[in-house]
């Protein structure tokens, strides 16, 4: 009764110890490095990268101070920035895609200015100067 | 004559709007000269004040400044070496010696950071060089680039 009250305890202390001990650091080192790459690509894709960079830090030290605990920690540190190194990318990416909209919706306006100004430029510059002139009085000699 | 002169005012005044809207998007990745700084402070995080004179095996407390404008985030390590003057060093050839100390660290592009640093020198003698040597890594490649150094001299003494 004892034993199959704590088996799926006991399963799943089999299945999480080994992974844990199994953490080496070149390991560790070598999922840092990836992380970096995908926090690099981030940035590329105009994302932002500044809630990631001091958990990579940390991420340094633990790896660097030498005791396994530190490792493991690191391993779990490293992960959570690969998690929110993809969600930080689709972020980048909407809102390059959002400012390129931006800029081309500020384009096509400036260039839509720039026609209407060159067919009707000259008959709104003497329509505006016929309104602000209405007071002139042309007196004969 | 006058409605053509104010026709193409306007339309060299929409030109420059149009180019004050798209130079930020062109030039917002562009990085002219790129570049990393390394400098080594004293003890009280300044320039000067550094030990000349330390004890073998003895720890020497230091400040290590690196900078990143090189137009993107940047993981750099920098390694800390013990040579003499018989040694070479060069800003391609880094010293052919045993690393006695080194620090990693992620920098954002166009941040520095300060780190204190702890070492000790255990080779006794006049004129010890302590160089450090800073590396970048480079995604591309999977491993660290030689990029600069700087270096102390010191006196090892055994008392």
């Amino acid at each position: 009764m004892m034993t199959s009250r704590y088996l799926p305890l006991l399963m799943l202390l089999l299945l999480v110890v080994p992974q844990v001990e199994a953490v080496s650091r070149s390991e560790t080192r070598a999922t840092f490095e990836l992380a970096f790459a995908e926090v690099k690509l981030v940035e590329q894709y105009g994302g932002d990268v500044s809630a990631l960079l001091p958990k990579l830090n940390l991420a340094l030290q633990l790896i660097n101070s030498g005791s396994d605990n530190d490792l493991v920690k690191a391993q779990l540190i490293i992960e959570d920035v690969s998690l929110e190194a993809h969600s930080a990318q689709a972020s980048g990416v909407s809102s390059t895609n959002t400012q390129y909209i931006i800029v081309g919706v500020s384009l096509v306006i400036l260039g839509a200015s720039a026609v209407l100004v060159y067919i009707y430029g000259g008959r709104l510059f003497w329509g505006v100067w016929v309104r602000m002139k209405r007071g002139w009085v042309v007196k004969g000699q | 004559m006058i409605d053509d002169e104010v026709k193409f005012v306007a339309i060299g005044i929409i030109l420059v709007m149009m180019g004050v809207v798209v130079y930020p998007v062109l030039s917002s990745h562009r990085v002219i000269e790129p570049f990393s700084e390394l400098g080594v402070l004293g003890q009280d995080g300044k320039l000067g004040d550094y030990p000349h004179q330390v004890t073998a095996g003895g720890v020497v407390k230091l400040f290590l400044y690196v900078g990143n404008d090189e137009g993107s985030v940047q993981y750099y390590r920098v390694d800390v070496k013990v040579g003499d003057q018989e040694q070479n060093i060069s800003d391609v050839v880094p010293l052919d010696a045993p690393v006695i100390s080194s620090y990693e660290l992620v920098i954002s592009n166009g941040a520095n950071t300060t780190t204190p640093i702890s070492f000790s020198v255990d080779d006794v003698g006049l004129n010890r060089r302590v160089v450090f040597e800073l590396y970048r890594y480079d995604a591309d490649l999977g491993g660290f680039n030689y990029q600069l150094w700087a270096q102390l001299w010191m006196n090892v003494t055994t008392t």
